[in-house]
């Protein structure tokens, strides 16, 4: 290899020759090539076993209507420190979807049972998912901070998103109902939930009446 | 969610229709945009022998003006109702309630008459549809028509009052006055959910119609129809306390009665702002 090229006794060519000629031309290439094609698969064992854990941290506005129960997210900012970003979309479309599957389980997704075990959301007429309308534009800042323990200094950041709605969407819910009293600790919160804890602290003689 | 085997007839003629709906033992059922059919098949709730598809009979695909309502065939679709096929000025309410329903891709399919046929309470048509105080028009297997206010017409939660042997030929529904005044308001938890509360407001003083409609209950719609009797001296608006006294009657829980008190409260706002004199 030289340059980018491959060179032989008499003559050279490209990388990018041999792979046009590998993918689209193969009726040129010599008849006793090498079978196994233009891949190289290399390992590595990073000098930390206990994981590459990424870090981040979610705030939520969100819009609760005391009348309906909704709940309407407004904002939604992640900060993520994924370590080095390999391919800065896929970190972005592991975090967004993440976030979307957090979103999910915080406002949307159960599966109830009826008193005799049967299951009451079986298709997804019942279970309902976040779908586009339902997810805002996660706005997302990146740290990137290196890891010390592994190859070029990347961090796991595969549905990292995920774990964060929960807590986030929660406390600010929980951050609109203070002022009535009211709060919400099961999942997902639905508008039912909602209304059942504003309608206990209503009527609740006790402080801190909780659903 | 594999259908059972089923045979399909596309009928040209009503009367091709009620002659195959004619024996009860045939084991036929109605199809025309197959989006409420369509999964009840798939999970194996409904089983025929026989699908009628009516989609190609022009009767049920078209509309006719006359003198104080349009007559809107049975398998007229969501999605041309929200194109604005029907005359606008008379049926304001129609073209926006339309355009809330699920996505376009089932409004492009599912018909007027098959969201009343399947009479779930939750879904807007039958709700809608109510609040304008529109009727059914039913055609017998004797050849026999028969006309049903829709509030009748919906007798349960996914039951309607056709017997055996009838099909609808349409809903007929009737002109508002250009002062007319509409309210349409739904709780989805998401984006073309089923309405978890649904509240209609129809204020027509030129017919006098005041009329208010409560959807997405357990069972039959909730018809105030004539709501003046709900306000207080200094309002038109029916007063909280009076609806939630009606509605707890009626033993809905009170986190429903809360959404369908939001919802009316919305409609009658959105009704102020309709007016367009």
């Amino acid at each position: 290899m030289e340059g980018g090229r491959v060179v032989g006794d008499n003559n050279s060519i490209s990388l990018r020759d041999i792979a046009r000629c590998w993918y689209l031309q193969p009726q040129h290439l010599p008849p006793d090539v090498e079978r196994g094609g233009l891949e190289v698969t290399e390992g590595y064992k990073p000098k930390s076993d206990f994981g590459t854990f990424s870090y981040a941290t979610h705030v939520a506005t969100v819009a609760v209507d005391p009348l309906t129960g909704l709940t309407e997210i407004l904002d939604y900012v992640v900060v993520e420190d994924g370590g080095t970003m390999i391919n800065p979309m896929v970190v972005d479309g592991q975090i967004t979807g993440g976030t979307a599957q957090g979103i999910g389980s915080t406002l949307y997704e159960a599966t109830p049972f009826d008193s005799q075990g049967q299951p009451l959301a079986s298709t997804l007429i019942d279970y309902i998912l976040p779908g586009a309308t339902e997810v805002p534009n996660v706005r997302i800042e990146h740290m990137e901070i290196a890891s010390p323990n592994t190859e070029f200094g990347i961090k796991g950041i595969g549905e990292g998103g995920a774990v964060g709605p929960p807590a986030a969407i929660v406390c600010a819910i929980n951050d609109a109902l203070r002022a009535k009293g009211a709060e919400i600790y099961r999942l997902p919160v639905t508008p039912e939930r909602i209304l059942e804890s504003l309608q206990r602290a209503a009527g609740a003689t006790a402080p801190g009446s909780r659903i | 969610m594999k259908p059972v085997a089923f045979d399909i007839v596309r009928a040209r003629t009503v009367g091709e229709v009620v002659q195959l709906l004619a024996d009860p033992a045939a084991g036929v059922r109605i199809v025309a945009g197959s989006q409420s059919l369509g999964p009840m098949l798939n999970l194996r709730l409904v089983q025929p022998n026989v699908l009628c598809d009516i989609t190609g009979i022009e009767e049920l695909t078209s509309f006719r003006e006359e003198k104080d309502s349009i007559f809107v065939g049975a398998s007229v679709t969501t999605g041309s109702i929200e194109d604005g096929r029907l005359p606008y000025e008379g049926y304001k309410m129609l073209p926006s309630v339309a355009a809330g329903i699920a996505y376009r891709a089932v409004r492009n399919r599912g018909t007027i008459g098959g969201s009343v046929c399947h009479a779930d309470p939750a879904a807007d048509w039958p709700s809608a549809l109510c609040g304008l105080d529109a009727s059914c028009v039913i055609l017998g297997s004797d050849g026999a028509r028969r006309t049903l206010p829709m509030s009748d017409f919906i007798t349960g939660a996914f039951e309607n009052a056709l017997t055996p042997g009838e099909m609808l030929l349409g809903i007929n529904i009737p002109r508002s006055s250009p002062q007319a005044k509409w309210g349409y308001q739904k709780l989805c938890r998401k984006t073309g959910e089923f309405a978890s509360a649904l509240a209609v407001v129809n204020v027509d003083p030129a017919s006098d119609r005041f009329r208010l409609v409560f959807g997405a209950t357990e069972g039959r719609h909730i018809i105030i129809p004539d709501f003046r009797s709900l306000c207080t001296e200094q309002s038109t608006v029916p007063s909280s306390d009076a609806i939630r006294e009606l509605l707890e009657r009626l033993e809905l829980s009170s986190t429903h009665i809360s959404q369908q008190l939001a919802m009316m409260q919305r409609a009658f706002s959105q009704a102020d702002g309709s007016c367009q004199s």
